[in-house]
């Protein structure tokens, strides 16, 4: 997760305009959720896997591990969804289970199918928002809209403190792991739950030391963040045209075809 | 066990996306007026989100030699401060979970939402709320209460996965759900229990000061 972020700092897509990178995204998502046939998502996928690689420079090996371990979740309920859905349409394959009869119909493929590339499409999309744009400047794009305010300044100092806890975390863990605390299962219960405690008391303890903190540098209720702002460069509107024009022409030409 | 980025139809996606901004409309104007109010709660509530996001990635001992099972983090936030802190705490966490981990996603944001950050939690509360004032053992009421947070969101989830796909197909979900998630919920519910205890021995005036335990349970918990 640290990596995430250090990539997303690293990233050359980084220097883009936030606002063209959430419309796509958000454009690239929807689209992907409405479409009723398997190649618009699929398209989508490919664009964006094709774009985080390319524009973003991420390393290859990192991203489809990290990929495919979450659509790993995707396949399986794919899965699910081929035998448990009674999709309608012919059966193509059925087994016998002591009485209990499982198939895979038409339908329930064609659904399965569409899920699993709707995952990826959204899948790629999300990543593709991660990988290139820090948290920060995602949160200070939307702390904009004055209602989300102090909602944004929390999923900020959230953010921080993830990391905090998270290396806390480990290292009490690994403190009690060094003295046999997880050697049988009822030692480790006990030790995960002096953990969670003492996790939980370190936590109200970084909330005192944070609010003096902020006092002595002046909080009034609200916190300043910078807020970079990146021009739309002419190349940039260009490629994101073609790829919105594209993703309808796909969508019209392609949203009654299947699989199955 | 989130549901994943695609898996909902748009209907679905949009149904619960509705169902979840109005929660968290009411959740974030509530937020707005005690922060405006009573300033030093930010800080509070941030490293309280960052500990149900940490508390979400702690990897417990398996039980029946599955490899590793993951808590839901909002058992102990919900007895200490209430359904409503929790529901927007928990949509940045589940916000966070979505972009950096690729668990759960942006489409299926406000079905996950409601079931993890508002239906599990509310019903804890409301077990919690209306055991603690009874005789009953209060480790037995807290891990009750932390089971039912846990298991409610996944009813929860299997009954979104079944109206987007299906009514009959409710016993298989929930089939699949039980399978995994009650073994969890019950491993939570021991830690929780093991936490909670230790809490109420170093910072108890914590939790007399929510409203969490009276001062004599916990007395009686540290003797």
């Amino acid at each position: 997760m640290r990596t995430l972020d250090d990539i997303a700092l690293l990233s050359p897509l980084r220097y883009k305009n936030t606002t063209l990178k959430v419309i796509l995204v958000f454009i690239g998502l929807m689209a992907g959720l409405f479409s009723p046939s398997p190649i618009l998502p699929l398209f989508i996928a490919i664009c964006m896997v094709a774009a985080t690689l390319l524009f973003g420079k991420i390393p290859i090996g990192m991203y489809f591990k990290l990929f495919l371990s979450v659509l790993s979740f995707a396949v399986v309920s794919a899965f699910v969804l081929a035998f448990f859905v009674h999709g309608g349409g012919e059966t193509l394959w059925s087994i016998n289970l002591f009485g209990w009869v499982i198939s895979i119909t038409t339908g329930s493929a064609n659904l399965a199918l569409l899920v699993l590339t709707r995952s990826a499409s959204g899948l790629a999309c999300v990543f593709f928002l991660s990988m290139t744009t820090p948290m920060l400047e995602l949160f200070s794009y939307f702390k904009r809209f004055s209602f989300l305010d102090v909602f944004m300044e929390l999923v900020m100092l959230i953010y921080r403190y993830i990391f905090v806890f998270l290396a806390l975390l480990l290292k009490i863990q690994s403190a009690q792991a060094m003295r046999f605390g997880y050697s049988s299962f009822k030692r480790s219960m006990h030790s995960a739950g002096l953990l969670v405690g003492s996790l939980f008391v370190q936590t109200l303890e970084q909330g005192d030391r944070l609010y003096l903190s902020m006092n002595s540098r002046c909080y009034d209720g609200k916190l300043p963040y910078y807020d970079a702002k990146y021009k739309i460069m002419f190349s940039d509107a260009l490629l994101s045209l073609l790829f919105i024009a594209s993703i309808a022409a796909v969508f019209y030409y392609t949203r009654g075809y299947q699989f199955f | 066990m989130h549901i994943m980025e695609g898996v909902l139809p748009w209907e679905w996606a949009l149904f619960w996306w509705a169902l979840t901004i109005i929660i968290l409309i009411v959740g974030i104007f509530q937020l707005n007026k005690v922060v405006r109010k009573n300033r030093e709660v930010l800080p509070l509530l941030a490293v309280s989100g960052a500990f149900i996001f940490v508390l979400s990635s702690l990897k417990l001992p398996s039980v029946f030699g599955m490899s590793s099972t993951h808590p839901t983090g909002t058992g102990l936030s919900t007895i200490a401060f209430g359904p409503a802190i929790t529901t927007v705490l928990c949509a940045i966490v589940l916000l966070f979970q979505a972009l950096l981990l690729g668990h759960g996603g942006l489409t299926t944001f406000g079905a996950n939402c409601f079931a993890m950050g508002f239906f599990g939690p509310l019903l804890a509360w409301l077990f919690y709320r209306a055991m603690q004032k009874t005789n009953i053992n209060i480790y037995l009421t807290i891990f009750l209460a932390v089971i039912i947070a846990g298991l409610a969101s996944y009813v929860m989830t299997a009954l979104q996965l079944a109206l987007a796909f299906g009514f009959e197909t409710l016993p298989e979900f929930l089939a699949i759900f039980a399978v995994t998630q009650i073994p969890i919920s019950i491993v939570e519910g021991l830690i929780i229990v093991v936490a909670v205890k230790f809490i109420a021995k170093v910072k108890g005036e914590f939790f007399t000061k929510t409203g969490t335990l009276t001062e004599e349970q916990v007395a009686k918990m540290n003797k």
